[in-house]
């Protein structure tokens, strides 16, 4: 199944329940939230208990660039080094910074080599380049590797970015020429979390997907998709990823900006007919207007919520929410990963009727959802299926 | 710069180590001839020295020296191949003249093959095949041919096989650049997208050769040309190269087999990102369809 936990903040033993539950594959892994010793006794107990599953390293480079950086464990890495400025990646900086990633990765028992790579906000611009010449420089470096795991080159780009589609096609271009594997494709999400995806930035994500795994057939695994990742699984992408955690299912550079406060995430139910996370009181009011079946999602978790008094009232511990999460995310991998491209997007269309009809059946229950626990996102990733499929004619 | 406008006996009489000479073509910069040497016929091919006027000649004479380097280092069946003389300086009435020979490919150009009708499907397939194969050597030299058409492809006249000639456009991306400013070398019907676009000259790669080769292969398999269609004008050519997409090649002839339309009609994709990222990858699709023979 190719689903995989996105690893971070908080692990405890959830990493552990969801491959042992057979709910993922296997694991990117964060080393920001795990110590250099830490992530090597993970990685060797991962795969003593999983020999089958697929282990990833996100080096998480891209955080070198932040100022400030609420990097944690990253500065204890040795191939990191924080703060680095656009004037330090030129052409023989970057030959230097790119083997310490790659020699680190080699040493550990991973699936995949994952590479370096800086984040961006405009697909044209210098950075752009200088994320270009960090995969032309990983794959010459791990061409040198003796046996190490394939090579996926990482981009990781602001849904802004994809907004024009300005420089895709050029960065598409260039980068479908490298030998190399795959991608680790990871897209900043502008917005708090929610489902809602602007259509256009959706389109033009399903684009880059179905161009390099579908046309170009490079294995690509999709970073912190959340259930979006339905629709790129469609398009092309081999393998997706989410977290236990809001800020690990839907990536943020601000996860790794100085923290300015905030509150604590109010629990949220993940609901398949739905195809979003509702908050537990939204699933309390289904209950009393007596269509808290229509919501459900089937799990084996949702007993939970089923056996007790109110939903509102259930033992919904994180642990179990995000176990069902991936749960919900294994059924719409069912959904999206059979026939070819046309029957998976057609797949993913009814799905999205099926939850406009229960978004309209609760309306008439009397039950208006709030954003982000609204049908907004329905629209949206319709309207994206649309584009995308206009795109690729 | 012109070609030489010398004769046969002029080569002869000047060039030790050659006879049976005859003249074969002329082109913009060069002159060919056909000759033997120890008893096997090769092409001579012959170009000014002298810088004159303009600078052409220099060009030229850049151009001749990539093309023996290219021939070189490109060993492949499917590339003609380099004959004993490498580039080589002569002076032939009081002028200075550079020479060269590669293989003499015994059999008839792809263009002269089309005026008698489109080849078969299997044909095709082969055309795909081995002319991708010598892309794909030219790109391993990180070289690109720019100027993939039917009449720089021969079938020989043995075997069938399919040999590209002509690699004086070749443009070498670790090499200064050898075009003027602002001249698109090539032949228009035969260029890729990217290829009108002077700006990106230094970005493109194997792809643009390969979308030549996908309008040769439409072309061999219809005896349409895919951008020609409907066009009145090379200006119309352009727009159609750069916009337009062509019916598949089973829709246009429907004796042609539609086992070929989708390895084609990727080749023909606008951006390179939508074609083949290796010649490999092509060739496997082309496999694929069966009509591949051992």
């Amino acid at each position: 199944m190719p689903i995989l936990v996105q690893h971070g903040w908080g692990r405890t033993n959830k990493l552990d329940e969801a491959l042992g539950a057979d709910l993922a594959s296997g694991a990117i892994l964060s080393p920001r939230d795990e110590t250099p010793d830490g992530m090597a006794q993970l990685v060797a107990q991962l795969r003593g208990s999983y020999p089958q599953a697929t282990l990833l390293f996100d080096p998480q480079f891209y955080a070198a660039t932040i100022p400030q950086a609420r990097d944690r464990h990253l500065p204890s890495y040795p191939y990191y080094r924080p703060l680095l400025s656009r004037s330090e990646f030129g052409l023989s900086a970057i030959r230097a910074l790119v083997p310490p990633v790659l020699n680190y990765q080699a040493n550990l028992d991973l699936s995949r080599i994952i590479a370096p790579t800086i984040a961006l906000d405009d697909m044209s611009d210098r950075w752009s380049q200088i994320a270009i010449y960090l995969c032309q420089e990983s794959v010459d470096c791990h061409a040198a590797l003796q046996a190490a795991p394939p090579l996926l080159l990482s981009v990781v780009v602001s849904e802004n970015a994809l907004a024009t589609g300005r420089g895709l096609d050029d960065f598409l271009d260039e980068i479908t020429a490298l030998n190399c594997h795959g991608f680790y494709i990871i897209v900043e999400r502008s917005q708090s979390y929610a489902q809602r995806f602007d259509d256009r930035r959706l389109a033009a994500l399903m684009y880059m997907v179905h161009v390099l795994g579908h046309v170009n057939r490079f294995e690509v695994i999709v970073g912190y998709t959340d259930l979006a990742g339905m629709l790129l699984r469609a398009a092309g992408a081999h393998a997706w990823a989410c977290g236990w955690s809001q800020s690990l299912r839907q990536f943020s550079r601000t996860r790794f900006r100085p923290v300015t406060g905030g509150r604590r995430a109010r629990e949220r139910y993940t609901s398949l007919p739905l195809l979003n996370s509702v908050l537990l009181s939204e699933v309390d009011a289904c209950q009393q207007a007596q269509v808290l079946n229509r919501v459900l999602s089937g799990s084996p978790y949702d007993q939970q919520i089923e056996q007790a008094d109110t939903p509102l009232g259930a033992n919904w511990q994180k642990e179990v929410s995000a176990l069902h999460h991936w749960w919900v995310l294994a059924a719409l991998e069912a959904t999206a990963s059979r026939g070819n491209v046309n029957q998976r997007l057609a797949a993913c269309s009814a799905a999205i009727s099926r939850a406009r009809g229960v978004y309209a059946m609760l309306g008439q229950a009397g039950i208006r959802l709030a954003p982000p626990s609204d049908s907004g996102h329905l629209d949206d990733w319709r309207n994206a299926i649309d584009a995308f499929t206009k795109s690729v004619g | 710069m012109r070609s030489p406008e010398l004769c046969a006996g002029d080569i002869q009489a000047h060039i030790p180590g050659i006879s049976d000479v005859a003249f074969i073509d002329r082109g913009g910069q060069k002159a060919v001839f056909a000759c033997a040497i120890g008893g096997y016929r090769y092409a001579l091919k012959l170009l000014c020295a002298e810088v004159d006027e303009t600078e052409v000649a220099a060009d030229a004479t850049e151009r001749a020296i990539r093309e023996v380097a290219t021939l070189r280092e490109c060993q492949t069946p499917h590339l003609v191949q380099l004959g004993p003389y490498e580039l080589t300086p002569v002076e032939i009435h009081g002028r200075a003249y550079l020479y060269f020979t590669e293989e003499l490919v015994d059999g008839e150009d792809l263009r002269s093959v089309l005026r008698t009708g489109p080849l078969e499907a299997v044909a095709v397939a082969r055309l795909g095949h081995e002319v991708s194969s010598a892309i794909g050597c030219l790109w391993e030299k990180r070289r690109i041919h720019r100027d993939v058409k039917p009449a720089n492809i021969m079938r020989r006249r043995a075997d069938g096989s399919f040999v590209l000639l002509d690699v004086g456009l070749v443009f070498d991306l670790d090499e200064t650049s050898l075009t003027l400013t602002g001249y698109i070398p090539g032949t228009l019907p035969y260029l890729s997208p990217e290829r009108t676009d002077l700006s990106r000259k230094r970005e493109i790669d194997f792809r643009s050769d390969l979308f030549s080769l996908g309008i040769v292969m439409y072309e061999a398999l219809t005896c349409v040309h895919p951008f020609r269609q409907g066009a009145s004008s090379s200006d119309e050519v352009l727009a159609n190269i750069l916009t337009g997409v062509p019916p598949p090649p089973s829709q246009v002839r429907s004796s042609a087999t539609d086992l070929l339309d989708p390895a084609i009609m990727q080749l023909l994709a606008k951006r390179p990102h939508l074609r083949f990222r290796t010649v490999e990858r092509f060739q496997a699709a082309l496999a694929e369809t069966g009509l591949l023979q051992e």
